[in-house]
């Protein structure tokens, strides 16, 4: 969950650092022999009707392999375990291509491209549906290990993402009274050079990376109006992005070495940031600037220094500590009026955010027993200055512009908070036929000083301070277990899951939080693979269609409507290998 | 611009209860209270009593109410010395329908500072600067809606109801106010718009002043005469 020791990348639950950047996309791999190899997957499940259907091919040979692949998820409206029907919707349709070369021994190149199209997407929890969404990701890669002596890798990657969305609430009651669709597009383009080589006994990994991240989007309002027998109607378009760019470069070094039975690990990581807009909206009242000077740059310092020491036969301790440093997100600093939290609010960026500095130390135990199984538990602290996070503004400042939202809220630098967890795990040797596996995972926040707003009758009468009061919107703590069987050499296996949610009660009174009650959920399933080519699996999620909604996605925003997660769900998968 | 004269009245102010929140300790406290509004519509001296064929207009129409609602905003304290604080540190534009009871108390976020004042103000409706089409998204304000071809924002007012016209037939009437248009030539094509009105006024609460102590909360009462509406400054027919 919170891991310091890995290449300069900190993160706190929900927030991650820099360093971390993802693309998804798919990966080739070489051939020893010239090979094709293919896949074909059919999905069915039931409640909300599910399909899924893939089909991929792969081949190639020692120099020239290739993989592609296309498919297509549908899922309808689905019935909670209280008998509730809520209606959803999502189709998303895919297909990926990718084709790598081995130039010379050990030089590898890889091309990849990935287009994702969705359609009609209807988000029970939001006021709003995606009518469209094309998202695009292409990748450039070459790598090269063993290089020598000293040199032992290199890797020069590039990629380049866009996405075209659509969200509009046609097709919500609300639309009779005021119709609104609001259209992004962004860009996000990028790439790293890593190197690594061996100094003595120190491994050295050191390297760049570059990101540039492009939005820009308009939302349309249209309301219709009848006075005197005659129709009206108004129109107005508003930038939710406008123009915004945010342009991340870092330069970062990771040194791992031994010393006698400890190993130890640091990084350092420097990251020039910068973000502009040209946006033209204006907002200061009353001498307060809310949105006003647009550009902003940052030099951000991160590092963490770490030791792993076998205390005693395969038990390991491991202790870090470090400082990430995490520039506000282009959203962050420029969205204008879009739920886009988990709560009831349009979100208003801030231009003028400081970046968040995350002290943070952690603690792990490894033990391993290769009768027995392996056990970790790991325990951090976090100590976070300029935590963002939002805060209400007045409607007399600014006023909220979705329907079913009831205000605005901007993001802003909280001085000081407090974060706190621990993750547990247990995986039982593979070698056994019995399987099982254990988790268990919380974090807490602290506010110590958060502003609470005093609301009689409706109206906002006054403000007050709680101390110490909980960071809103935190999952609470969760585990599961899961219990597998494998029978005839790997051929049957039953698995059976538990997944267990304490209550929150933990909530954040300043932000009127509500709690939500724990629950249990229950789930099985059998894979049989009756031939090398053919693998059947089928099972039934809720097993006992138990009504339970998640903390983080209970309400139907602009509602005090519960959002009920699916009841009992049966599923069958289907696949052919070749 | 002091037609609000004839049918707002400060009705009585007492000293209510202390609000005793714990607050920010910085910056220092300065001495100061609480505002809170309760809103009447009275006709001919009584509370108006909806859907019923009860009144009659100084034109001699027979007529019932079925809804008034209205926009109030920038309500202005002014003290003695001449200084004044604008109720804008929560909200500053306010909704009231009678339909909606939790709508017709406002209770003033701002902390009015303790002092003696001379009188109190607020605009009927929204002034120009802020009434701008599609602040409000969300019911109820929503429906208050004025079309941007006609001027945009939102109706100052709506007093909605019904009259016994000449023939004898009940009919309904709409008693709107919001942003005015100038039309070139004859009749209301919107095409021929040239300049908009802005009716929003300034009400002026007769008798208003008053005495607030530190950490006191002041209630004021205050009425609408919904049968002036149709008297002044002219009396109003709904049959022509």
């Amino acid at each position: 969950m919170n891991q310091l020791m890995t290449l300069v990348i900190f993160f706190v639950r929900n927030r991650t650092y820099p360093g971390s950047e993802r693309v998804e996309s798919p990966q080739p791999e070489p051939y020893l022999q010239p090979a094709i190899h293919g896949k074909i997957l059919y999905g069915f499940e039931s409640n909300w009707n599910g399909q899924r259907e893939h089909l991929e091919l792969a081949g190639g040979n020692r120099n020239f392999y290739f993989r592609a692949s296309g498919g297509f998820k549908g899922y309808g409206s689905y019935t909670a375990g209280n008998k509730e029907l809520f209606n959803t919707s999502f189709r998303k349709s895919y297909v990926t291509a990718a084709t790598g070369f081995q130039i010379k021994e050990k030089h590898r190149f890889t091309l990849s491209y990935a287009y994702n199209q969705g359609n009609d997407v209807q988000f029970p929890a939001l006021p709003m549906d995606e009518q469209l969404d094309k998202t695009q990701v292409a990748s450039v890669n070459y790598e090269v290990s063993g290089l020598g002596k000293i040199w032992n890798s290199l890797q020069v990657m590039g990629y380049f993402s866009s996405v075209h969305h659509a969200m509009d609430n046609y097709n919500r009651p609300v639309a009779s009274i005021m119709q609104a669709i609001t259209i992004v597009d962004a860009w996000d383009a990028g790439g790293k050079v890593v190197g690594s080589y061996l100094a003595g006994d120190c491994k050295i990994l050191t390297g760049l990376d570059f990101e540039h991240i492009y939005k820009d989007g308009q939302k349309k309002m249209t309301m219709k109006m009848i006075m005197s027998g005659d129709t009206f109607t108004s129109v107005k378009y508003t930038n939710v992005f406008n123009q915004t760019e945010l342009n991340n470069a870092g330069i970062f070094g990771e040194l791992q070495s031994r010393f006698g039975n400890v190993d130890f690990t640091a990084a350092l990581r420097l990251d020039y940031n910068q973000a502009n807009s040209a946006d033209t909206f204006y907002l200061v009242k009353d001498d307060v600037a809310y949105f006003d000077k647009l550009n902003s740059d940052f030099l951000n310092l991160s590092f963490s220094a770490g030791v792993k020491k076998r205390l005693v036969s395969e038990f390991y301790l491991t202790a870090a500590l470090g400082l990430g440093t995490r520039s506000p997100s282009i959203l962050e600093r420029f969205i204008k009026l879009l739920p886009v939290q988990f709560d009831s609010y349009d979100y208003l960026g801030n231009p003028q955010l400081k970046p968040e500095q995350n002290y943070q130390v952690d603690l792990s135990l490894d033990y391993y027993l290769p009768n027995v199984g392996s056990f970790t538990v790991n325990g951090f602290f976090s100590l976070v200055h300029n935590y963002i996070l939002g805060k209400i503004i007045p409607p007399s400042v600014l006023k909220p512009s979705t329907q079913g939202v009831i205000g605005v809220k901007q993001f802003s630098n909280v001085d000081l908070v407090y974060l706190t967890g621990f993750e547990f795990s247990y995986t039982s040797p593979s070698q056994k036929r019995w399987g099982l596996m254990a988790t268990a995972a919380a974090t807490f926040g602290t506010n110590p000083d958060a502003v609470k707003y005093l609301v009689s009758e409706g109206e906002v009468v006054g403000e007050e301070t709680v101390y110490n009061d909980p960071l809103p919107e935190i999952p609470p703590l969760e585990g599961s277990i899961q219990f597998s069987y494998k029978f005839f050499k790997k051929r049957l296996v039953p698995r059976f899951m538990v997944r267990l949610v304490n209550a929150q009660n933990r909530v954040s009174e300043a932000d009127e939080e509500e709690k939500t009650p724990g629950f249990v959920t229950a789930a099985f399933s059998l894979s049989y693979i009756p031939c090398n080519y053919f693998t059947i699996s089928a099972g039934v999620d809720n097993i006992l269609d138990n009504p339970y909604y998640e903390h983080l996605n209970r309400r139907i925003i602009g509602s005090e409507q519960r959002l009920y997660e699916p009841g009992r769900i049966f599923y069958i998968n289907l696949a052919i290998k070749f | 611009m002091n037609r609000g004269l004839a049918f707002f009245i400060v009705i009585f102010m007492f000293a209510g209860g202390v609000s005793c929140n714990k607050k920010k300790e910085d910056p220092p406290r300065i001495p100061a209270g609480n505002v809170i509004f309760a809103f009447h519509h009275l006709v001919d001296g009584e509370p108006l009593h909806k859907n019923e064929l009860i009144y009659t207009n100084a034109a001699a129409n027979d007529y019932l109410i079925t809804e008034v609602k209205y926009f109030i905003s920038d309500i202005t304290f002014y003290k003695s010395d001449g200084s004044r604080k604008v109720v804008q540190d929560w909200k500053d534009i306010f909704y009231i329908d009678d339909d909606i009871p939790e709508t017709k108390t406002i209770r003033v976020f701002d902390q009015i500072p303790a002092g003696e004042y001379d009188s109190i103000s607020f605009v009927f409706g929204i002034s120009e600067e802020k009434n701008q089409s599609f602040i409000y998204v969300n019911p109820p304000e929503v429906f208050m809606a004025w079309p941007t071809v006609l001027g945009g924002g939102y109706h100052y007012m709506m007093i909605n109801g019904k009259w016994k016209d000449s023939t004898g037939l009940t009919m309904p009437f709409d008693f709107h106010m919001g942003i005015g248009q100038l039309y070139k030539g004859e009749g209301y094509n919107t095409d021929s718009i040239y300049a908009f009105v802005q009716n929003w006024f300034i009400v002026n609460l007769p008798g208003s002043g008053f005495s607030l102590k530190d950490q006191d909360t002041l209630s004021f009462q205050i009425a609408m005469n919904i049968e002036s509406w149709f008297e002044t400054p002219y009396i109003y027919d709904h049959n022509y």
